[in-house]
């Protein structure tokens, strides 16, 4: 049995990221967290609670520093950098605001490192065996869906990452807390009130951002990947009742191409795993405006299986 | 967090520089070590460079996974970015060579057209070209009618380009990443280098790119050397070395090659920026300059405690930066108003606005 | 019309990659890094080319109205040779007087 966050007490968890780092597994990678921040550290103890916790000295392959900006202007809200290789890649944001600029930043360095995945824009979850994407694209409310679905018996892989091995196009979870905005923290409140919902951060760049933290097994079960079964846009209407559109083959292609992180980096490589997956899945629209209405046609589509497609 | 062996904290960029001297040297490493070191290669944008060095001497596919896995993820982004740089180059030649305006791809993009083997890995966000001093104002017309668009400086930055600078402000095509630098010469109007660019064109020679031209290998190298003073950029400077040094590896071989660079240098009046580019490669890279070569340049340097200090001073800045340091030294700062001003003629009072203005700025640009 | 005498190849160091599938071809051109969604024209263009090097406008204009069983109203030759530019302009394919 590994160790967890959820063993160490707050005093220690605030020591280490103050001093040598507190280091977890969040597969597929490893990564290195310091900072001085009480709250912060108290923020990521209750997220990550059911993360392994590593050796701070081992390799990892992501290290992050959110330290306090050095107090230049004294009446100036006080601000929090994300520092990584010794360089700050983004603006500062309000101290109180490090937990989402450290959710954001590791997106962000994930994105550019790790180039030996496709990494599509995709939340992803699975049955059966059979995974499905759900691409992020405008008004999609994949988040939310995704997060429904992991509350009702579905393993959750990712909220924003569709993580492709280019040698077989199968998906590898990468699973982390999944940032609600706005009107979904209210939508998955309502839906499952039991679900861990991190706290509120208002104002920021996105709006009001809150973590929700997916159930144990799913970190439990970080290391499996599996093959998609199913692409599906999901598309949410007010009002509306659960319908699923077959879309073609070369949409559905570039669709997932051009919303990509690292297509056109990873070139031929990701042409070959985006036809594999395109040819292995079925895809669809799914027009839905509410979310058991959405789970009853997610399940026919992953019980349709995939005809042979040209 | 520092590498520590037997207890003793390890320069990692010693380690770092070894390494790039020689990748076998990297086998004895711990994977804590190799954290160190990977972080301190993509912190002065030499992970990729490193990697490709590790692949040429067959090094790497004994590397830990984890080390191989960065290093080759560093290959795949820069590797992009070359081919982006090249799609530009090629756009703007479609542009310029029907215009008749003649075209001489500069540093990224003339290392690629070379073949030179590191060219790859530069992390590159621009493409650098040199049009005849007479055909700027056209080229610039010529590319905006195209379809490209003038970045959004302010006023004093437009004034600056145009009064003090080689070159217009960039231009960048909606929808792609690099921007285009069109230059006229390779330094500023007012400084005290002033390289005659007739001879330039003279020396260069036509690429595999039908249309674009590149400086001759000895003219390539002096644009390097001066680039080493003139680049305010606070985080690319040890790979700036390096490409002098990849040049002079690739060059140095060629015969003629030597005495034809001391030449050029003593024509254009660049021979002392030379000899600090081969002075500060030997004393950060290891790696030497033809006796002969090096009594000839120092025929050109300054008085004893003036040359002491800029070796210093070179040796400090262009040793790539440790990531662990934060806030990081800003120890080019100085430099820069010394160098400036040396080379320049413009009084450190008026240096200091702008160079704020411009490291605030670049400070809140992404790393590469 | 100059278009007709040039002949037309891939571009030195080009390599395209092609995909059917049901409702289109795609295409991943590995020397620019960028990825085309191709009509059947296009598609069919760049095959002829690609199996042929060094085909004229005319001949290859002759080939796709065979190919695709159309006749010269519906293809005209100044279709095609537009279309050839185009291509060429994405550096897919190269013209030469050789």
């Amino acid at each position: 049995m590994t160790a967890t966050l959820a063993g160490l007490a707050p005093g220690e968890v605030r020591r280490r990221m103050a001093a040598e780092g507190l280091a977890l597994r969040m597969q597929p990678i490893t990564v290195r967290v310091r900072s001085p921040i009480r709250a912060f550290a108290a923020q990521i103890h209750a997220l990550y609670r059911d993360y392994e916790v590593l050796d701070p000295r081992d390799y990892a392959d992501v290290d992050v520093r959110m330290l306090p900006v050095p107090g230049v202007r004294r009446f100036a809200r006080p601000q929090v950098q994300f520092v990584v290789d010794g360089v700050t890649p983004f603006e500062g944001f309000p101290l109180d605001h490090a937990l989402p600029m450290f959710e954001w930043g590791l997106n962000w360095v994930f994105v550019h490192r790790m180039h030996e995945y496709l990494v599509l824009h995709s939340s992803v979850v699975e049955r059966d065996g059979r995974a499905v994407l759900l691409p992020a694209w405008p008004g999609s409310g994949k988040s939310t869906l995704a997060a429904s679905l992991a509350v009702r018996g579905w393993r959750y892989l990712s909220d924003e990452f569709g993580v492709i091995a280019t040698d077989s196009a199968r998906v590898v979870p990468f699973v982390r807390p999944a940032a609600l905005k706005n009107a979904s923290i209210g939508v998955m409140r309502a839906f499952a009130p039991d679900s861990f919902i991190g706290p509120l951060f208002p104002g920021t760049r996105k709006g009001e951002v809150a973590h929700f933290s997916t159930p144990a097994e799913n970190v439990r079960r970080g290391g499996e990947s599996v093959d998609v079964a199913a692409i599906v846009f999901p598309d949410f209407q007010a009002g509306e009742a659960a319908t699923a559109e077959p879309l073609a083959s070369s949409a559905t292609f570039l669709k997932l191409a051009g919303n990509a992180f690292n297509y056109e980096t990873v070139g031929a490589r990701a042409f070959a795993a985006v036809t594999a997956i395109v040819r292995r899945a079925t895809s669809h629209i799914l027009r839905y405006g509410d979310l058991d209405d959405a789970h009853r046609a997610l399940d026919a589509i992953i019980a349709q299986g995939k005809e042979p497609r040209a | 967090m520092s590498a520590r062996r037997d207890g003793r904290p390890v320069r990692v960029a010693a380690t770092l520089l070894g390494a790039l001297r020689s990748p076998a040297s990297l086998r004895t490493l711990e994977l804590p070590e190799w954290e160190v070191l990977l972080s301190c290669a993509r912190r002065n944008a030499v992970l990729a460079y490193l990697g490709e060095r590790s692949t040429a001497a067959g090094e790497i596919d004994a590397f830990p996974p984890q080390a191989q896995k960065a290093m080759r993820a560093a290959m795949t982004a820069v590797g992009r970015l070359a081919q982006l740089a090249r799609w530009e180059l090629e756009r703007v030649r479609r542009v310029l060579a029907p215009a008749g305006i003649p075209v001489i791809a500069l540093k990224g993009g003339a290392y690629l057209l070379r073949g030179l083997p590191h060219a790859r890995t530069r992390p590159m966000s621009d493409v650098d070209v040199m049009v005849p001093h007479a055909a700027i104002d056209a080229a610039e017309e010529a590319l905006l009618e195209a379809g490209w668009q003038g970045t959004k400086v302010d006023a004093y930055d437009q004034a600056y380009y145009r009064r003090w600078s080689h070159e217009i402000p960039p231009l960048q095509f909606p929808g792609r990443l690099l921007s285009v630098d069109v230059h006229h010469t390779i330094c500023p109007p007012v400084s005290r280098l002033r390289p005659d660019p007739e001879r330039f064109w003279a020396n260069s020679q036509p690429s595999a790119m039908d249309g674009v031209r590149l400086l001759s290998p000895p003219d390539s190298v002096l644009h390097a050397a001066v680039h080493l003073f003139f680049d305010s950029d606070f985080d690319g400077r040890f790979r700036d070395l390096v490409d002098v040094h990849e040049m002079l590896e690739a060059f140095g071989r060629e015969a003629g090659f030597w005495p034809a660079l001391v030449e050029s240098a003593r024509l254009q009046g660049l021979a002392r920026p030379l000899y600090y580019a081969c002075v500060t490669r030997r004393t950060v890279l290891g790696a030497a300059t033809p006796d002969d070569v090096l009594r000839e340049l120092e025929r050109n340097r300054p008085a004893a405690p003036v040359d002491a200090w800029m070796k210093r001073t070179l040796a400090t800045l262009l040793t790539p930066a440790d990531p662990a340091d934060w806030p990081p030294a800003h120890r080019g700062l100085l430099w820069l108003m010394y160098a400036r001003s040396h080379w320049l003629r413009m009084p450190p009072h008026l240096l200091v606005p702008h160079l704020v203005r411009k490291s605030f700025r670049r400070w809140r640009s992404p790393s590469g | 019309m100059a278009g007709a005498a040039l002949r037309w190849r891939l571009p030195p160091g080009q390599r395209l990659l092609f995909e059917d599938f049901d409702d289109g071809i795609l295409m991943f051109d590995a020397l620019v890094g960028s990825t085309h969604l191709l009509s059947a024209t296009s598609a069919e263009a760049l095959a002829l080319v690609v199996d042929t090097p060094g085909l004229t406008g005319l001949e290859i204009h002759r080939r796709l109205l065979d190919r695709l069983a159309l006749d010269e109203a519906a293809l005209p030759f100044a279709a095609v040779d537009e279309l050839l530019w185009q291509l060429e302009n994405l550096n897919l394919l190269a013209a030469d007087a050789a």
